[in-house]
């Protein structure tokens, strides 16, 4: 038992894609890989890369030997699989009126491809085509197939196939349509998805007595109105379908455990045609049946490779919430189904999120709800979030928050409110947070660009109130620091043509030892050794003012002065030192 | 239309391949993959004005089926149900035969070094810089005999 996706033994591995890979044809490796694999104990795989937008392709695999150790397998190369949608992955979409993928070769293969067929013209035509014994369509989608004639998403016929976490969406055939012509064969159905077809969800036909259908945790909704699971047999083949579910009242047409009819499903985003279950579904989560010790095709996992739980979910998805919930952690998502993951992250754990994309509303709606922690979140998705959100939100969350973009400023006005600690905040929204935070939140701020023109004018709040350590550039430095230096005893570096504002003040007020450098330094030194006894290093072209006015600027205080560039023995000199 | 055609170099008749098989038809200019020009002949064909459009170019790909369809059948009957799909006597039913070739290209100029094009471990595309006319060159094994201009209309037309 493991995974739905079967890897063969003594693999060999080619690529597909674009003119950089070995193959830019199904067709050229299939025929080169039309080989006895049982006698060269080889199994053969093409390895395809999202290279391109999609790829217009098909392929008939057949004529190889094989058996259930060495086989043929198509599959997408690492990290260019699709994500459980029709968006992302690699992707076939024909023109040609033709099979994308028709597998009629004993145990192979086709594995998590993404596939739309859409001829200008044909007379009815299935995407994929099941016809070996045992072949297997694992993680398949299959949709928007439209054509003079009906285009369907899975066919499976004559050899006893299976098809495991596929799905068939919005095609204007059949999702998926199984023919028994051939005596005494299992066609079978595990945990796949029909939705929005224009004809049935799961059809049934045969005109064999032998044939052995099995449906197991297949979902059937929106497809042909009271057509989710049809049966078009002769002869009475054994129909078993058990733990599937319906939107009409089709899937207990047979009896059968665990079937439930006339259920409304919760998807992550229909619309965007994702399909997963969402983590409110009441339909079809943990109401499917495990088959991880099925007999005749054990997997354990979704059309997303996650390994499924204690309690199946009926079709090609398995939410995962328990897993992610026991996890806690920094976790960066990007991509447009960051909604679901989100739901799941969000179900109860406490952590750092970075978020991005058009999904992630959902996500940060569910966030400030509920779960204090880090949070980072960009772009447009900024406006929803703070329209999204009551301000209790946010009190109720302290932490660090990284915000960007133009939207911030509503979001950081609710979150400067409430809540002390440190916080980088760039972008023309600035200004109103700069405003709240200076206000209200004692701390170190690093501030920089344009944005000091309005900070300044909050400076009154800022440098009276809050005792610090601040770092301040740019050419609006000279009234904050004007601010800054009569109210706030401290170590400060001052640089730019406003020390001489700066310095004054300084040396009115403040006890200490200075280093002083630049042309200014003239004014500072009249200042300082007027009021204040220390020690003093004075260089620069004003120094030598300084230095020589010295005997007359000392009248009262204790005095060190150290003037590099005077000459020698004359360098220091010491005035009424108490020490 | 000027098509890039890879057709086979090897005869395993227990497979189904003839040597000059039609494996892949693609736009004329069509970049190959690393392997395939080692393993196919590289060709560029003028179909004439018979077939118009990749998507009918392609049914040169056909396989040799036991009903001598031209093309795959409707893989449904009219009820919606699937239909089994003939049976594949051979991967393809049209092929180049190499030694046509040989004598095509040598008319044009251009020498084909058989035992090079056989061998599947390296490149070698002696032709690929000039445009063969279909005529005399693409052979039915069903009927036995070349394609002519008429026999590519009907092509064109297998399936609509």
């Amino acid at each position: 038992m493991g995974s739905a996706r079967k890897t063969g033994t003594n693999e060999s591995i080619h690529t597909y894609g674009n003119g950089t890979r070995q193959y830019t044809s199904l067709q050229t490796w299939e025929d080169a890989h039309t080989v006895d694999c049982v006698a060269t104990t080889t199994s053969h795989v093409l390895e395809c890369y999202d290279d391109a937008a999609s790829f217009n392709d098909y392929v008939t695999i057949a004529g190889a030997t094989t058996n259930a150790t060495y086989f043929r397998i198509v599959r997408p190369a690492a990290g260019q699989g699709h994500d459980g949608t029709p968006n992302n992955g690699v992707s076939f979409f024909l023109t040609t009126d033709a099979v994308v993928f028709s597998l009629s070769e004993t145990y192979s293969q086709v594995q998590d491809l993404i596939a739309k067929l859409t001829p200008a013209t044909s007379a009815g035509r299935n995407t994929y085509v099941i016809s070996g014994t045992l072949a297997a369509m694992i993680g398949c989608i299959a949709f928007n197939g439209a054509s003079t004639g009906l285009v369907s998403g899975f066919s499976m016929i004559g050899g006893g196939g299976i098809c495991v976490d596929c799905f068939a969406h919005n095609n204007t055939g059949v999702g998926f349509v199984t023919a028994g012509y051939t005596a005494s064969k299992d066609l079978r159905f595990y945990n796949c998805i029909a939705t929005n077809n224009g004809a049935q969800g799961f059809k049934m036909a045969s005109n064999q007595a032998t044939v052995v259908f099995t449906f197991t945790n297949c979902l059937a909704s929106g497809n042909l109105a009271n057509n989710d699971f049809i049966d078009a047999t002769s002869n009475s083949p054994t129909r078993t379908v058990t733990y599937c579910a319906s939107g009409d009242a089709t899937a207990d047409d047979w009896g059968g455990a665990g079937n439930r009819i006339s259920q409304t499903f919760t998807f992550a985003n229909s619309g965007g045609d994702d399909f997963h279950l969402a983590y409110g579904d009441a339909g079809a989560r943990n109401y499917g049946t495990d088959l991880s010790a099925d007999g005749t095709y054990a997997f354990n996992d979704d059309i997303d490779k996650a390994v499924r739980g204690a309690s199946w979910d009926i079709g090609f998805d398995e939410y995962v919430a328990y897993t992610i919930a026991a996890d806690s952690g920094s976790y960066g998502i990007t991509g447009v189904v960051v909604g679901t993951l989100a739901d799941r992250l969000i179900d109860g754990l406490a952590g750092s999120y970075a978020l991005t994309g058009i999904t992630a509303f959902p996500l940060v709606g569910r966030m400030l709800s509920g779960d204090p922690g880090g949070y980072a979140v960009t772009g447009f998705v900024a406006d929803l979030v703070h329209g999204g959100i009551g301000a209790y939100v946010l009190t109720a969350e302290p932490g660090s928050y990284l915000v960007f973009g133009t939207d911030t400023g509503l979001l950081a006005t609710r979150i400067l409110n409430a809540n002390p600690g440190g916080y980088i905040i760039t972008g023309q929204e600035a200004i109103t947070l700069a405003q709240r935070l200076i206000s209200a939140n004692p701390g170190t701020y690093g501030l920089t660009g344009f944005d000091a023109e309005f900070l300044r004018s909050t400076f009154e709040y800022f440098l009276n109130a809050e005792p610090g350590s601040y770092l301040i550039v740019g050419s609006e430095a000279k009234s904050i620091l004007g601010r800054m230096l009569s109210a706030n005893p401290g170590a400060y570096t001052v640089t730019g043509q406003e020390a001489v504002t700066i310095a004054r003040r300084v040396l009115n007020a403040g006890v200490g030892d200075y280093i002083l450098t630049g042309r200014s330094t003239s004014l500072l030194a009249n200042r300082t050794l007027n009021c204040n006894n220390g020690i003093y290093i004075l260089s620069g072209s004003d120094a030598n003012l300084i230095y020589t006015g010295l005997p007359s600027l000392i009248k009262y205080r204790n005095f060190l002065i150290y003037k590099p560039s005077a000459p020698m023995g004359r360098r220091i000199r010491i005035i009424k030192l108490p020490y | 239309m000027k098509v890039s055609i890879a057709i086979g170099v090897d005869s395993v008749p227990e497979r189904g391949k003839d040597e000059g098989r039609i494996v892949a038809v693609k736009p004329s200019g069509w970049k190959w993959g690393t392997e395939e020009v080692k393993q196919f002949l590289i060709l560029e064909v003028d179909l004439g004005s018979s077939i118009a459009t990749i998507e009918d170019a392609q049914k040169l790909t056909v396989p040799h089926f036991d009903t001598g369809d031209l093309w795959w059948p409707s893989s449904e009957d009219k009820d919606g149900n699937p239909i089994e799909p003939p049976k594949i006597l051979a991967k393809r039913r049209y092929n180049i035969p190499l030694t046509d070739l040989v004598a095509k290209a040598q008319v044009l100029g251009k020498t084909i070094d058989l035992a090079k094009v056989k061998d599947m471990t390296v490149e070698y595309q002696p032709i690929k810089a000039i445009t063969i006319p279909f005529a005399t060159m693409i052979l039915d094994r069903v009927k036995g005999t070349k394609l002519i201009a008429t026999d590519l209309v009907e092509i064109n037309n297998a399936g609509k």
